[in-house]
């Protein structure tokens, strides 16, 4: 198990905070309207246990988008959100005065958007913290359970995932959803060691 | 600058690359690291009106000066510095470049929907740069919109009674349900009447299906004309039985429109030879009103209406009972 200490840990929470500060300024001049994008913690777990915190119910389909990004190291991200919660946030930032029950394929793509900002933003953190360089795909636009979305069934039930909260508060709503790394545990060790070079630059 | 012409004599790959370009239906935009234009397709010269050679070496801005500090610059910024990609969905991002078509009917330029797609390009011992691919989505759009105003049609279709078009049990169900938790939050009074048509099954027997259908819609018209405030509501409640929400109503306000709407109905003086009441076609009504109390259910309501019903019923039809509540 991988665990972290406090410092290391509320370090980490602090620069994901300030990066992803940055995207929800992107996103509030999009829509005009302010938006608010936290980080309250993170904690690593394996790809098992993420799929069960996600699941919010048998067959409850969650809605993801993902992104591949290889460099330093290669990794997965994935934003993740229950499937209403998903439909309610597009319509916030789309303002669609009449919903359907389902995202159509045009807010699909604003869903796969607003992934696509967020994960950059937090993938831009891990490369500025460890000094690493990454280049992405593309935002794909996924529903399923979360056993699918993380693809639970096909990895080692070890493989371990960076497990991110995030609170995204618009119009005095606050939706929670989550971002997962998938990454393999060298990856992961080096991510900790540049934390721990971070911290020890932070004047104490 | 990678054009037909620039290509032409230059190697078999050069050339194919550029009929390619020249034959795609996406709008191709290329920056070099200092995002100058180095490749701009025919369809992006078709829509934007602006021809290559007037781009050749432009920072995209200076092309398109709106384009300034919008998320297309951050997102070509973000591939050529950090090599991550971006979308821009065609919901989020109005038509981010004034690009048009002509529209076939009216020949008025219309501005083309969006999709754009930000790629970082790495090529062995080149600078990065940048492809920007423009997908238009003007069909898909119109497409949702129609299907959009489809499914709120029939949203509406399905909280009407197709014979009569007044509201349906359905719209019925949603509006009380409202209406007593209203009441309930403010401490106001909410009101119900239950009608139903006397020996109505007699009328359908020796008139027939299509008169009984005529009968219900010319019924339903006027009980509908009675009611004037807007939060008001009549809906059938089910084969000859309707039903009268009347928010902030008291007894004696929702007897009166009761009234009203028994004497309104004999008036049309419909001609009912079964009918043991009258010549003519008859309603009962039952009236009940409550202050919606924590201890009071939406059900309590609706079943004073109904004894109330039952009761104008066995008084003999054609008349308006107001239920009593049991003292409590």
């Amino acid at each position: 198990m991988i665990t972290l200490s406090d410092i290391q840990h509320d370090a980490l929470v602090e620069i994901f905070n300030i990066s992803i500060g940055r995207a929800a300024a992107a996103m509030s001049s999009i829509v005009n309207e302010e938006i608010t994008l936290a980080v309250p913690s993170f904690r690593f777990m394996t790809i098992g246990e993420a799929a069960d915190a996600l699941c919010t119910g048998e067959g409850r389909r969650i809605c993801g988008v993902t992104q591949t990004y290889n460099g330093t190291f290669d990794a997965e991200a994935i934003l993740m959100f229950p499937e209403e919660r998903s439909l309610e946030i597009v319509r916030m930032m789309v303002g669609e005065s009449f919903p359907l029950n389902e995202l159509s394929e045009l807010e699909q793509e604003a869903m796969s958007e607003i992934g696509n900002i967020i994960l950059n933003a937090c993938i831009g953190t891990i490369a500025n913290i460890i000094g690493g360089k990454f280049t992405s795909t593309l935002p794909a636009f996924r529903l399923g359970t979360s056993r699918e979305i993380l693809h639970a069934d096909e990895k080692s039930a070890d493989d371990f995932v960076l497990f991110i909260y995030i609170d995204f508060i618009m119009a005095k709503r606050e939706i929670h959803g989550y971002v997962a790394f998938l990454m393999n545990i060298p990856s992961i060790a080096g991510l900790l060691e540049s934390v721990d070079r971070f911290i020890g630059k932070i004047p104490q | 600058m990678l054009t037909k012409q620039s290509a032409k004599d230059g190697p078999p790959e050069a050339k194919l690359l550029a009929a390619v370009m020249d034959a795609i239906n996406v709008g191709v935009i290329v920056l070099d690291q200092n995002e100058c234009v180095v490749c701009w397709n025919p369809w992006v010269e078709k829509v934007s009106g602006i021809a290559v050679d007037a781009v050749h070496g432009k920072r995209l801005t200076e092309v398109f000066p709106e384009l300034e500090g919008k998320r297309i610059q951050s997102a070509a910024r973000s591939a050529l510095r950090n090599g991550y990609a971006s979308i821009l969905s065609q919901s989020l991002n109005k038509a981010p470049f004034p690009l048009f078509t002509r529209e076939p009917a009216t020949e008025g330029l219309i501005r083309i929907q969006q999709a754009i797609h930000v790629l970082p390009l790495h090529m062995e011992g080149m600078a990065p740069h940048c492809l920007i691919q423009i997908f238009d989505v003007t069909p898909a759009v119109s497409r949702e919109r129609i299907l959009r105003e489809q499914a709120q049609e029939m949203r509406a279709f399905s909280h009407i009674d197709g014979l009569t078009e007044i509201a349906n049990r359905r719209r019925y169900d949603e509006c009380v349900e409202d209406e007593f938790r209203r009441a309930k939050r403010n401490g106001t009074l909410l009101s119900l009447i239950m009608i139903d048509i006397d020996y109505f099954k007699a009328y359908n027997d020796s008139y027939g299906h299509q008169m009984g259908d005529a009968c219900l819609t010319r019924i339903a018209d006027t009980l509908n004309a009675a009611l004037h405030r807007p939060g008001d509501l009549v809906a059938r409640y089910g084969g000859e039985e309707f039903v009268v929400v009347l928010p902030c109503t008291d007894r004696e306000g929702a007897y009166q429109i009761a009234e009203h709407m028994r004497s309104q109905v004999e008036a049309l003086n419909i001609r009912h030879a079964a009918s043991a009441v009258a010549d003519h076609v008859t309603i009962s009504l039952g009236v009940a009103s409550v202050v919606p109390l924590h201890s009071r259910e939406l059900d309590e309501l609706q079943d004073y209406a109904d004894k109330a019903l039952y009761q104008a019923k066995h008084a003999g039809r054609n008349r308006v009972v107001v239920y009593d509540a049991p003292a409590t």
